[in-house]
């Protein structure tokens, strides 16, 4: 895999994050320029959804609102590393909000 | 904006919506599953939203990785990477103890990885990717550029890419390292 295409492919994962309408319609093109676009950022996404599933997607952003943030707790997360011995089952049990958060059925409508 | 409001943008745009889905390799089932974004997205629509097509998009594109993961899964593929996650998600079957422990190591592996870059790049990721805080708040927060934040992320990035390309490689039939840990 060419290393520009995945530097791209990462670059639209972190854009479009909040991206517009008019971004996505960039991406769109993005990807349908070159096979080998869809198959890095597949590639991509696959590693990024494996992460998802311990801590829940962004909200969507609601009008007038701030982006909800997760629990002070969170941030001792298991990517701190080397930190809490627990392993990262147990702290997404100690942390209801999370839990729901990952079980809302938007969760799949709000990166 | 209300769900009719919602339902006119998604009637106006459902062709570019449908080219969409299609440039994300969603191949035959693109009718299927614009129909399917329409009716999770108009489902989860509770308040106002700020830019209904790009919520759309953003549905469309959370589809397609949906469909991806629990395809991986019923063929068995990248299977280190996926047991990190699968033991984790009430969804799944049980995994057993040893595909459990299997998979709390390789998430161990995933934070050491993030780690080894530096304590800014580890804070900027588990800002934006744990913590779902925007780059643009995050470059406030640090003052520093949306650039440099990208560029923080992307290292992060490429290292768990890498690292799940390793994991992928050892897993393969041919390979003398399988099995082994460090």
């Amino acid at each position: 895999m060419n290393t520009h295409i995945l530097e791209q492919a990462i670059g639209w994962t972190v854009r479009l994050r909040e991206g517009s309408a008019e971004e996505w319609r960039a991406f769109t093109d993005w990807l349908e320029a070159d096979p080998d676009h869809l198959a890095a950022y597949d590639e991509v996404q696959r590693t990024d959804a494996a992460l998802g599933q311990i801590a829940p997607r962004p909200r969507p952003v609601i009008a007038g609102q701030p982006p909800a943030h997760l629990p002070v707790r969170s941030r001792r997360g298991w990517l701190v590393g080397g930190g809490s011995r627990l392993p990262p089952p147990m702290r997404l049990r100690r942390s209801p909000a999370r839990r729901a958060a990952c079980s809302l059925p938007m969760a799949a409508a709000s990166t | 904006m209300s769900v009719g409001g919602l339902e006119a943008i998604y009637v106006a745009h459902r062709l570019e919506l449908l080219r969409f889905l299609r440039a994300r390799g969603a191949g035959d089932a693109a009718e299927d599953l614009v129909q399917e974004l329409w009716i999770k997205a108009s489902a989860g629509a509770s308040g106002p939203i700020q830019d209904p097509l790009a919520y759309l998009y953003r549905a469309a594109n959370n589809l397609m990785i949906d469909r991806a993961r629990s395809e991986i899964s019923t063929a068995q593929r990248n299977r280190d990477w996926t047991d990190a996650t699968s033991g984790l998600s009430e969804a799944s079957d049980a995994p057993s103890a040893e595909r459990t422990l299997l998979a709390r190591e390789t998430l161990a592996e995933a934070a050491r990885v993030i780690a080894e870059l530096g304590e800014r790049t580890d804070t900027i990721f588990r800002r934006f990717r744990i913590e779902g805080v925007g780059q643009k708040r995050i470059a406030e927060e640090l003052g520093i550029s949306i650039n440099t934040v990208e560029k923080h992320l992307q290292r992060a990035y490429r290292a768990l890419v890498g690292l799940r390309r390793r994991l992928e490689e050892a897993e393969a039939p041919a390979s003398p390292e399988q099995g082994s840990h460090p």
